[in-house]
């Protein structure tokens, strides 16, 4: 067992290396390739339409003035970096960090605090939304990594916002969100499909969309994928191996003023458990979108229903969640000086839990009922200087109502350059995880949830700048303090008997720390991309406090992770790309830090087809990203793939 | 343990230099990448070709300059002197403005507004105006009320077009042009 994997994991890596040799040989002496224009004045409209243009890294000029710390993944950042999920095109934002801990589950966190699954602490103050639809999981806050897939192709950009997004986005974006937002219908006319394989992952996508009548497009789609195991610490497989298959589409209805836009995906997936059946993961939903756009209000209504249904080894345990979620905004121009946006919504959850007989919900089904309202005011203080005020009030069904106050300012001091400040309360509200739950050891209860649990808290102090100094050079730094309070603890259940411990919310502190990147166009062929993001935490009980478990419960999180990508754009349409990314020692458990390495060559051989190679975690054969308690080691792999636009 | 796995990772480490070295080679023999043009030549190829598919109410006097006023973008301004320096449009001299506010933008037949700055066309009036055809290039351009707002998908520059904008300008666009679009909002019957 041991020998055969070490050395399919060698000849991996030669296969690669020889691959990479036999495509990059060819490569003639012969100056550029010219594909330069001649002249675009001559082209009809039709063929200016297919000229392909130098895409110089550029900072999207409404985020440049954005009084937060945004990174924007793009389209192209995530095709060219050859990711296959989405938790792995996290990883493109230097502002999250991402770790695997099996072959399906990722723990994404921004800021610290990102968790520690030994304490049964899961990574649960980042929002995730999806075309607007919000994929965090009621029972815990947290997200699934496996429920979250979504077509890779179609994603027009991921706007990552690293801070508390509150007043906009409500609780549990306490220290960030991720907006995962697809192209339109009518910006993937035509047909798609790709293939592709290695020693870790099998894959096939394929995509059709098509103009329906004058005014609206829809595109249909489908992928599947087998995803292997990972390793034990001795190098046998962990036997986690898991297979999705989804489809979907997305229509788009374009009227005068208006648009409507249906969405919808339906998902099953297998996933193998070690010495055990396979669990099941099942899923659908449906989402319709109208935006009314005038020169007076940008107003939008959403609504969206969505299942979401998990089997645990041979259905013995799981849960079903069924969400239904309403929301309208509003945004419009009260003088020539203040931009209002307000609006509110309201979510019903309802869902079921089969409880495994020393892990119960109790009780074990439930109705939650989610409602907010909320107010933001950007104000034009002069021509250069902005500030935004808001406020959302949340109401959760266990803590009732929640204020989520915001105060920002801005200031573009020149074109190229913004400084901002911020201020701003945010929440993760209590869940049933904190409330429902009973751990039991045989018969014996020995942990409780809490009724009276009551939400945790942040207060963040922000400042940042963000640049483009010339036009090769871009960065962004940020620096935040976060004060938290009634962070989840661990409490001895009275004076005189010890156990049921219970959860209790009693600790608190501040952890402070740096988010910064930077984009260094340094030839027209050849992007620099470096990002660094440092993290402190001073964390302490309250008094009377248990301490059990050590502050380090609220996240096994290392004091800093940074970045490198390159990206290279070579003659004979070739294009290379690389990440060399680095993650700090986790403090307890502890863990190593690492630095790992992914690459993908590309090769367009014409305008429908391309070839590409990507390895992943190159720099060793396995490495662990979460300690061997709370993850798998994780293999590095090798991707074949053949994409065609037609 | 650790240390294998170290040891592992330091020996690795050559040979991944040499796959870089190889790529940096293979780049430096091929010279520099392709040069294929920017966004903003090709938006400005765009701007000259649209006046051919646009007709605007108030038939300028043959002899007025054709002008096209370009808000807070140096580069486009660039870009389309470039061309209009040996290429008439209609048979018209052509003007080039820069300009950074809306006060600013005077009888011109077409104003380009530079990316992030579409918002600033929600404060524009057709009333006491000529017939402006606005472009813009960001997403939501023509939720802010252009008529014409460029989009880059998959390094191509493309357009949408907004008839319900054209018609409060009172442009007629012809459908050669419609036809290119991404997308057409508010299309039934107006076509011009």
């Amino acid at each position: 067992m041991h020998f055969p994997a070490h050395r399919s994991a060698a000849t991996v890596r030669w296969l690669a290396l020889g691959i990479a040799a036999a495509l990059l040989g060819p490569l003639s002496c012969n100056a550029t390739d010219a594909t330069a224009d001649g002249d675009l004045t001559a082209m009809s409209l039709s063929d200016l339409a297919k000229v392909e243009v130098t895409s110089v890294s550029k900072t999207n000029e409404v985020l440049q003035r954005a009084a937060a710390t945004i990174y924007v993944i793009s389209h192209d950042d995530i095709v060219r970096s050859g990711v296959t999920s989405v938790p792995e095109a996290l990883r493109l934002a230097p502002n999250l960090l991402v770790t695997q801990s099996s072959a399906s589950a990722y723990v994404i966190s921004a800021r610290g605090l990102g968790g520690n699954p030994t304490a049964q602490n899961f990574s649960n103050k980042l929002l995730i939304l999806i075309d607007g639809r919000s994929v965090y999981t009621p029972l815990y806050s947290g997200i699934y990594a496996d429920t979250i897939d979504v077509m890779l192709e179609d994603i027009d950009r991921i706007e990552v916002i690293s801070g508390v997004g509150a007043t906009l986005w409500g609780a549990n974006a306490m220290n960030g969100v991720i907006n995962i937002i697809t192209r339109p219908s009518y910006l993937t006319k035509g047909s798609y499909a790709d293939l592709g394989g290695g020693n870790q992952q099998q894959f096939g996508d394929g995509r059709y969309g098509a103009g329906v009548g004058d005014d609206g497009a829809v595109r249909v789609y489908g992928f599947g994928f087998h995803r292997g195991a990972m390793e034990l610490a001795d190098a046998s497989g962990a036997g986690d191996g898991w297979s999705k298959g989804q489809a979907g589409f997305r229509s788009d209805w374009g009227l005068a003023q208006d648009t409507l836009t249906v969405q919808g995906d339906f998902y099953r997936a297998t996933e193998n458990v070690l010495n055990s059946l396979d669990g099941v993961l099942l899923g659908g939903n449906l989402l319709g979108r109208y935006e009314h756009h005038d020169s007076l209000s940008d107003l939008q209504v959403q609504a969206y229903i969505d299942q979401s249904e998990q089997l645990g080894p041979g259905g013995s345990s799981g849960f079903t969640v069924h969400t239904y979620d309403v929301s309208l905004q509003d945004a419009l121009m009260l003088g020539s000086r203040n931009r209002i946006v307000w609006g509110g919504g309201e979510r019903l959850y309802t869902y079921g839990i089969t409880n495994e007989t020393e892990l119960l919900f109790v009780p074990a089904s439930r109705d939650l009922t989610l409602a907010n309202a909320f107010l933001q005011d950007t104000i034009a203080l002069t021509g250069t200087v902005n500030a935004v005020l808001g406020m959302k009030a949340e109401d959760d069904p266990f803590s009732g109502w929640t204020p989520l106050p915001d105060a920002r300012l801005s200031w573009a001091i020149n074109d190229r350059m913004t400084t901002w400040a911020a201020a701003s309360r945010g929440i993760r509200s209590p869940t049933p995880f904190d409330t429902d739950v009973q751990e039991k050891v045989g018969t014996e209860v020995f942990l409780h949830g809490n009724p009276d649990f009551r939400p945790e808290e942040v207060r963040a102090l922000e400042i940042g700048t963000r640049a483009q100094p010339t036009d090769s050079l871009s960065f962004s730094i940020a620096g935040f303090h976060d004060h938290y309070d009634d962070l989840r603890t661990v409490e001895p259940n009275s004076a005189t008997s010890f156990v049921p411990l219970y959860w209790g919310n009693m600790m608190r502190g501040n952890t402070f720390g740096i988010d910064s990147w930077a984009s260094w166009q340094v030839t027209d062929w050849w992007r620099l991309s470096p990002g660094v993001t440092w993290v402190r935490e001073r964390l302490t009980f309250s008094p009377g406090a248990s301490g059990l478990l050590g502050t380090v419960q609220a996240g096994d999180d290392p004091g800093s992770h940074a970045s490198l990508s390159s990206s290279m754009n070579l003659p004979h349409h070739l294009t290379l790309d690389a990440m060399l990314r680095y993650v700090g020692a986790l403090p307890s458990p502890a863990l190593p830090h690492y630095t790992e390495l992914d690459t993908r060559l590309g090769w367009r051989m014409n305008r429908t087809v391309e070839f590409s190679l990507r390895g992943a975690n190159l720099l060793h054969a396995r490495h662990y990203e979460l300690p061997a308690a709370a993850g798998e080691e994780i293999t590095r792999s090798v991707i074949a793939e053949a994409r065609c636009n037609f | 343990m650790m240390y294998g796995r170290r040891c592992e990772a330091r020996m690795m480490l050559p040979r991944v230099m040499l796959l870089g070295l190889m790529a940096l080679a293979a780049a430096f023999r091929g010279g520099l990448a392709a040069e294929a043009p920017s966004e903003d030549a090709v938006r400005a190829a765009y701007l000259y070709r649209f006046a051919g598919y646009v007709a605007w109410p108030d038939g300028a006097a043959a002899d007025a300059p054709f002008v096209i006023d370009v808000m807070d973008s140096p580069a486009m301004a660039r870009e389309l002197r470039r061309i209009l320096a040996s290429h008439s449009i209609n048979g018209r001299m052509t003007l080039v403005r820069e300009v950074s506010r809306l006060q600013d933008v005077g009888n011109a037949q077409i104003l380009y507004v530079a990316e992030g700055r579409a918002q600033l066309l929600r404060e524009l009036r057709p009333q006491g105006r000529s017939a402006l055809l606005l472009v813009t290039a960001e997403e939501g351009g023509l939720g802010d009320g252009s008529v014409i707002n460029f989009l880059t998908v998959d390094s191509n520059v493309r357009f949408e077009v907004s008839l319900a904008a054209a018609e409060r300008w009172g442009l007629k666009i012809s459908a050669d042009l419609l036809g290119v679009a991404v997308r057409v909002q508010g299309g039934h019957g107006q076509l011009g």
